[in-house]
Parts: C-alpha cells; structure tokens; sequence
C-alpha cells in the first residue's frame, strides 16, 4: 500500500508540470497581458507601461518566464500578483478557509442527503417516492446554479428571513462567540443550499441507479433466497458495492472543494477566492491563475488518491500491490 | 428593519471608537507636539452638524493595495482618497484648485517656480507632525526610477521632473522647466509620511508597501478617515481622522461621521437588493433600476440625486493611419474624407442610443470635453442631430450614391462603401450600441458589419498591427483637458485613427498641437479656457472621431445625512461635512 502511494504521489509530478505548462500556454496564447487594459488611458503613458512591464518580467520570452516560475514552486514560492503587489499564495490563503467553508459545507448537505434519497428511491424503485425524487433531480441538475443563487438573494432580499449574502453580519467582531457562530450558521444556509441543489441531484441519480444495479445482480438474488431480509440484503449485501463508484465520485468532489464554488461565491458575495480569481483571469495577473491552478490540481489529484485508497479499505477485491 | 439596523451599526460605530480611543489613540499628548489652538484648520461652510454615525457604501472588488503611489485601478483610489490629501484640492462643485495642505501659494512672474506654504500645526493620523520633510519625500518616491507610476508623469513637464525644494519647515518651493498650468491638477497627489514610509523606500521595497495585509495602524495618513480594518472580501471600514485639517465654521473638528464602511458587493445585480433591504445607505443607480427605485423613494425613506454627465466619451473613429498596410486604401480615402465623417455623424441616433441602451441615463455629445467638465467644457459646438435625409444629402454631394440599384451606396469608382466596426465584447452596452450604430448606417446603405472582440485582441489590432477599419470605444477622460496630450496631439500613441504621426498630417492637428502646447505653458485661466474652448471647436469641427453619448451618473442616498451636495465630481465629495440628522 505505502509504495502505492508513494508511486501515486511520484507520478503526479509529471502531471502536475503537464498541467501547468499547458495552462500557462493557453493563457499566453490569448492576445494581451496585464499591463494591456492600461494602455488606452490618455493619462498612462506607453514609456511606463514599458517600464513596469519590465518591472513585472513581462518583457522576457515566454519559456524564461515559465521556467523562473516553475522554479519558484520548486522552492514553495508561488509568484507575485501584478494587481496586488502581494506573494500570490497570502491572496489565496486569505480567502481559501472562506471557500473551503462553503465547500464542505454544501458537500455534506449534498451527501447527506442525496445518499438516503438515493437509497430510497432505488429500494422503493417506480413508486411515488422514487418518481417524486426523480423529478427533483432533474429540475436540480437543469437550473443553473448562478439562477439559482440570484433567485436565493431577491427570496432573502423580500422575505428578510435570512442575510442577503456576505459571511458575517456588520457587527461580526462584536459579537460573542456563540452570537458569531449562529451568525455565520445563518448565513452559510443559502448558499449551500445553492450550491447543494445541484450536486445532490447529480449524486442521488448516481446512489440510486448504482444500487438498482447491484440489487438486481445474481449475489442478491442469492442472498434473497436463503431467506434474509430486505433489509440485510440491501444494506448488508448491495451497499457495500453499490458505493465504490460513489468513492471516486467523491475524490472529484475533493479537487472541487476550492474552484466549484465561483459563481456562487461572486453573486452571494461570499468572500472567497470566486471573484478574487475571476478578476486574475480577465485582467491577466497570470501568477495569481497559475497558483490557484497548481493548487485545485494537487487537491484534485490528492482527491483521486485518497478514492483509490477508501477504495482498497471498502472493496477487499481491489489490491494495489 | 432598517432603522433598527442603522440605529445598531452607529452604536456599533461609536463603542468602536470609543475603545479605539481608551486604547491608545488620544494617549497623552506628547510635548512636542503643537496644540490644536496653534492648527491652521480649514473653515467649511455648510451646516453645523453633529458627530456621530456611519455611511454605509457598497463596492465592486476589494482595494487592491493601500499604496497612494502605486495604485492604478477605482477600487484602491476609492478607498485611498478618503486617507490621504494633497496640497490642492479640487472644489466638487466649482472644479476650481483651492488650499488643502498647503494653505496659499505664489507664482513668480516667470511662472516657473511657485512658493507653497504649508498650513502651521499639520499632523499625521498617528499625531506626529506634518512637514515640508513629507511634502519632499513625497516627490523624491514619486520620481524614484524604482517606483513605475502615472503621476509622475502627471508631474513632469516635457520629460523633465518637477524640482521641489525645502525652504524651511512650512515652505515648498517648486521649479518647473517652463511655466506649466496643469501643475495644481497634478499636485492633488496623496503626501506621504515620510516617518512611516522611509524605511521601505530606503530598503527597496515600496513597490510592495502598505499591500493588503498591512495592519491598519501602519497605514497614517492625511485624509478626513484613516483605514480601521480591512477583511478581504467583505469590508473596509474608515474611521474618523481625529488630526483632519478642516474645521466647520463653529471651529470643530471634522468631519463629522464616525466613519465609513464599504461592503465588498462582487455582484452588480444584487446592489439594489442590498440597498432597498436598508443595508447600505448609498447605491449607484443603473438605467435599468431606476424606475423600480423612483417608485420606492418614499417607502425607503431615500433621494436620488442626478450627478450629471461622467466625464469619460464614448465614441466611434475611423482608421486614416498612412502607414496601417492592412488597410484598404479605398477605405482610408473614405475615412479621411471629413464630410463622409460628418453624414455618419448626422447618420447615428444618439437618441436612441440614450433611451435603449442607457434607458434614459445619457446625453449626447458633441466634442471631446464631456459637458461634466464645468471649467473648460464648450457650450457652442456644431451639433450633427440625427438626420437621416441631411446625411444623405451629405454623402450624394461628396460622390456616394447608389449606382447600381443593388440598395448599398458605391464611391465615384464603384467600390461598395462596406466596413468593420470592431468593439470591445466586455461592455454590453458598447455592442449595444454597435448594433443600433450598424442599423443605423445600413439603412443609409452602407455594409457595416460589427465585430465584437475582446478587449485584449481590440488593443492588439489598433496598437501593433493597426489592422481594422472602424472602432467603437470609450475613454477615460480627466477635468484637466491636457491630460488629454496622448489622444488629440498628432504625436500621441493614443491618436488612434493615425498615431503617433514624427509631423502633423493635417492643417488642423497641426493647430490642435499647437493650442495644447501653449495652453500648458499658459498660467492664465481666462486664456487658457480660450484655448481649450478653440480645440474642442477645431474637432467638433473636423470630426476625427464621430461622438456618440456620455452616461449621467444617479445616485440614490437616504434622507438621513445633512449636508449632502452631490456633485458632477461626486455624490460624496464633501464628506467631511456630511452628518447623521
């Protein structure tokens, strides 16, 4: 196991050098750098903007600029935001435990429910539950979640029952502590549930169909004829297989805990890395991406690592070594 | 809801401040210190108000930096502008440079070297006192070679820096290789504290002084609010400068609010929301929510304000470069034909650009000064109303008409009169405008097709490779019409339809030159206004560019504050007056 994963590990370096070098490629590709949205104030002129793209690095070939940057993230350096002035990985790690918050939390909203629902609905299969389900599902995975998020603000704009977006109510830092857990408990409802909506129809069609497939298998139906009962054949028997898919589902569902949320994050004002990262991406702060890049890769790939190895712990069929 | 959450956000405000100052802030005057009574303050007129309370704002994105000198972008000038001031100010209202730091100065009659004299007792946010030693540093980190930045530029004339020097601890005096009149636009620049920022400058790391995750304490300043916190993402809050230099005419201290908090808001959509739910006390109106908030102006206890014209111009201009080797001569020689310009001009309805696009929020334009600028905005220019039949008139008289039948014009050789309009894709009411302008001129019958790009690729075609036709752009625009050189000069990169020309091409861009350089080296305002008043007649005259609309400004703020006087350059300029009732 252990030299699985130190192989695992090894081998998402290339990965993660592939993953940069093409990014940072497409990033070049598209016309235009930071300094490009200055030049046509009338009150800039060309000779500074030569200057700082000089100060910035900017006028050095592509392959130096990549290299010098590769280099720096050997060195855990991560690069320097244009827009900011700042070490790129202060700007994120400012913002990530906000966007990890949010993450995890609709996560387990997700989960938590789309798991029973799901289990549900596959059980009692083509009866009200399972149809009523159904259409659930299908009307959370068509609307789009950013609708969804502008629905919730103008819902909590009329209603006032609960804050219009942000994290903390103004008075956050004079609270006490338990007035400022409740508080930030508030006001992660609706954008989990936002968030949630969409994730949870995905997963309880994915529970569901998964475990009508192991019901139907020939062990179950085995299982069923000594005589056990439903239940022992559904939660003893089917469970257990119907979920490996589910693991690696929930390895994606890690690498996305940091850039899912973006959308959200922008039109409920959550302050997370949502806008901070859009506003890199169309204004070019190319390190500020890049390093947001690396980072969503490693947790991805970290994900995937740790599906394969919950995977080995639930299956005993599934051997690494 | 919303009067019990003002009500609890001042009592919130006040208990901070309160705790601010047992902690420290007033601690016990220091004797080298002046005492208030030596302060030269600045008497403002308006209405004794109260202290007390806060205004709640909203903003887009967070301040990208606390830095006055390397800051580039609205969302940090926004913020920084309340903490710092300059030795000028600008009047809100008049536009006039009135004293700020500096409580006079003279002009010897060279017009070359001017005399600032500071006010007497000036001091820091922190307490410590304010100096001509600030003023100097000031201008030595703006000109340091290590620190890139526009003012510099602002401040240097014909390539040569200002000269400053320390006349003694209340006096500045101030050099200039000729006379030049854009200096006082110039000297509204932030003055730094030399005891804070020194160090950093010395050891080479200013560029990345005061970013972000500065501890507010460390950033002191000159403005009526200094920064208290700063969470990113959701707010910024200012609180009251306790050493501000202006006095009401009662003589107290202002300003008069507690402080001001700006809610990180990333989403345009949902502003109106937050304000109408009372959590904010000022909103910038869009076209598009100004009906639904008109409605609403009692219920939410709220007045909207017109701020009048932005200063910025959005306008449609044609390439006459003679070096662009992309373009079709038949083209350039239509562009460069200034009564084919004109028939275009007479062609676009302004209009209805103004009530489609804009839902009302707009005014034509007719030049290249935006009539918000009230000091050097000319009044009488030509105007080219929407009149279909005068352009067609126009173009059959300068040899376009349709010679064979097919409903487009041809030029006297036959060729089609067909272009491209390039437009930036991020601004959707500049492709909206663009689809109005292109039906426009279609139904004149000439071909136009739009072609909406992004705005990196729109700068790459008309800066590197000079390789498009037509283009659909806006500018940022200033009060000062010399900070206009780049665009209207023949010399200017930013002379987009032929730039950056080694001689004039034309008669008149050879006298629009020579009125922008005269008028910077002219100190004199009445003639001044002369000069620039003959510019904006030359262009509108000639019509390089064809001039569409400038957007009016609407704010709506709540009826609780005193001495509001929204202002072309503000809804908020005056805020050191502005009170809680």
């Amino acid at each position: 196991m252990y030299r699985f994963i130190i192989r695992r590990v090894l081998s998402a370096i290339p990965l993660l050098i592939a993953i940069t070098l093409v990014s940072f490629a497409i990033m070049q590709m598209a016309p235009g750098d930071f300094l490009t949205q200055m030049s046509l104030n009338p009150q800039i002129s060309p000779q500074l903007i030569e200057k700082l793209r000089v100060t910035y690095g900017l006028d050095q070939p592509v392959h130096i600029r990549y290299l010098r940057w590769l280099w720096g993230v050997v060195r855990l350096d991560f690069g320097y935001s244009f827009a900011y002035h700042m070490p790129v990985i202060k700007l994120i790690a400012q913002r990530a435990a906000a966007t990890l918050l949010l993450g995890l939390s609709s996560t387990i909203f997700a989960w938590g429910i789309a798991v029973p629902l799901g289990i549900l609905a596959a059980v009692h299969r083509n009866s009200w539950i399972d149809r009523l389900t159904s259409i659930l599902a299908f009307m959370g995975i068509s609307v789009p979640t950013a609708f969804l998020a502008l629905l919730a603000v103008f819902a909590a704009a009329r209603t006032g029952w609960l804050p219009i977006g942000g994290m903390h109510h103004m008075s956050y830092e004079f609270m006490a502590p338990w007035q400022q857990f409740l508080d930030l408990l508030r006001h992660l409802i609706l954008p989990t549930l936002v968030l949630g909506i969409g994730m949870l129809a995905g997963l309880m069609r994915q529970v569901r169909s998964n475990l009508l497939e192991t019901l139907r298998s020939d062990y179950v139906t085995a299982a069923r004829a000594k005589g056990v009962s439903e239940r022992v054949a559904v939660y003893r028997h089917a469970f257990g297989n119907a979920i490996n898919p589910l693991i690696t589902i929930f390895g994606y569902y890690i690498g996305d805990l940091l850039s899912g949320a973006a959308l959200v994050e922008i039109v409920m004002a959550w302050p997370g890395l949502g806008r901070l990262m859009l506003d890199a991406l169309s204004g070019k702060d190319i390190y500020l991406v890049m390093g947001s890049l690396v980072i969503s890769s490693i947790m991805l790939i970290g994900g995937n690592l740790l599906a394969d190895i919950l995977l080995a712990y639930s299956d005993p069929r599934i051997r690494y070594d | 809801m919303y009067k019990q959450l003002m009500f609890f956000l001042t009592a919130v405000l006040a208990a901070l401040m309160i705790a601010e100052c047992s902690t420290g802030k007033d601690a016990p005057v220091k004797p080298a210190q002046p005492v208030i009574s030596e302060c030269e303050l600045k008497a403002v007129s308006g209405d004794i108000g109260r202290y007390g309370g806060a205004l709640v704002l909203m903003a887009l994105s967070d301040p990208k930096t606390f830095n006055p000198v390397t800051a580039s972008e609205t969302s940090s000038t926004e913020i920084i502008n309340h903490i710092f001031s300059g030795l000028v100010e600008m009047n809100g209202e008049t536009m006039d440079y009135e004293p700020a730091l500096a409580r006079s100065w003279s002009t010897t009659s060279d017009g070359r070297t001017w005399t600032f004299t500071l006010r007497k007792g000036l001091q820091w946010s922190d307490g410590l006192p304010l100096t001509a030693d600030d003023v100097i540093f000031t201008f030595d980190v703006i000109f340091d070679s290590r620190i890139p930045n526009s003012t510099a530029d602002v401040l240097s004339v014909k390539g040569h820096p200002i000269k400053t020097r320390k006349v003694d601890e209340q006096t500045i005096q101030i050099v200039t290789v000729e006379p030049f009149a854009p200096l006082l636009n110039g000297l509204t620049t932030p003055i730094l504290p030399k005891h804070k920022l020194e160090h950093s400058v010395r050891a080479g790391k200013f560029n990345s002084t005061w970013g972000i995750d500065t501890e507010p304490e460390k950033i002191v300043g000159c403005g009526p609010f200094v920064l208290n916190r700063y969470i990113p993402g959701q707010k910024v809050v200012l609180s009251r400068n306790p050493y501000y230099w202006k006095m009401d005419t009662e003589g107290k201290r202002l300003p008069y609010l507690d402080g001001l908090i700006y809610v990180v808001v990333p989403d345009l959509e949902s502003m109106p929301a937050r304000f109408m739910a009372g959590e904010a006390d000022l909103l910038s109106v869009r076209g598009s929510d100004y009906a639904m908030l008109k409605r609403q102006e009692k219920a939410g206890d709220f007045t909207m304000y017109n701020l009048g014209p932005a200063l910025g111009t959005e306008m449609l201009f044609f390439n006459m470069n003679p070096r662009a080797v992309k373009l079709d001569p038949a083209r350039r020689r239509w562009f460069s034909d200034r009564n084919f310009r004109r028939a275009l001009a007479c062609a676009v309805d302004k209009k209805g650009i103004i009530s489609t696009v804009y839902d009302g929020l707009a005014v034509p334009q007719n030049g290249p000064e935006s009539s918000a600028n009230r000091v050097y905005y000319n009044p009488s220019l030509p105007e080219y109303p929407y009149d279909p039949a005068r352009a067609r008139i126009l173009l059959e008289q300068a040899g376009y008409k349709d010679r064979n039948g097919d409903g487009y014009i041809e030029d006297s050789s036959g060729r089609t009169v067909a272009f491209t309009i390039i437009t930036n894709v991020e601004n959707k009411e500049r492709v909206d405008q663009g689809n109005i302008i292109k039906d426009d001129l279609q139904r004149l019958g000439i071909k136009v097709t739009l072609a909406p790009i992004s705005f990196n690729s729109l700068v790459t075609k008309l800066d590197k490779s000079s390789d498009w036709e037509a283009c659909l752009l806006g500018f940022t625009g200033g009060l000062e019409p010399h900070s206009g050189s780049n665009l209207w000069k023949s010399s200017g990169q930013l002379h987009i339809w032929n730039p950056a020309q080694s001689t004039p091409a034309t008669a008149w861009e050879e006298r629009i030159d020579r009125i922008f350089d005269t008028a910077a080296v002219t100190l004199d305002k009445e003639k001044r206004k002369a000069l620039y008043y003959e510019y904006q007649e030359i262009i509108a005259d000639e019509l390089p560019v064809v001039f569409l609309t400038t957007p009016t400004r609407t704010a709506a703020i709540r009826n609780r504050f005193g001495n509001l006087r929204p202002a072309i350059s503000g809804a908020l300029w005056n805020e050191w007056q502005i009170y809680v009732r």
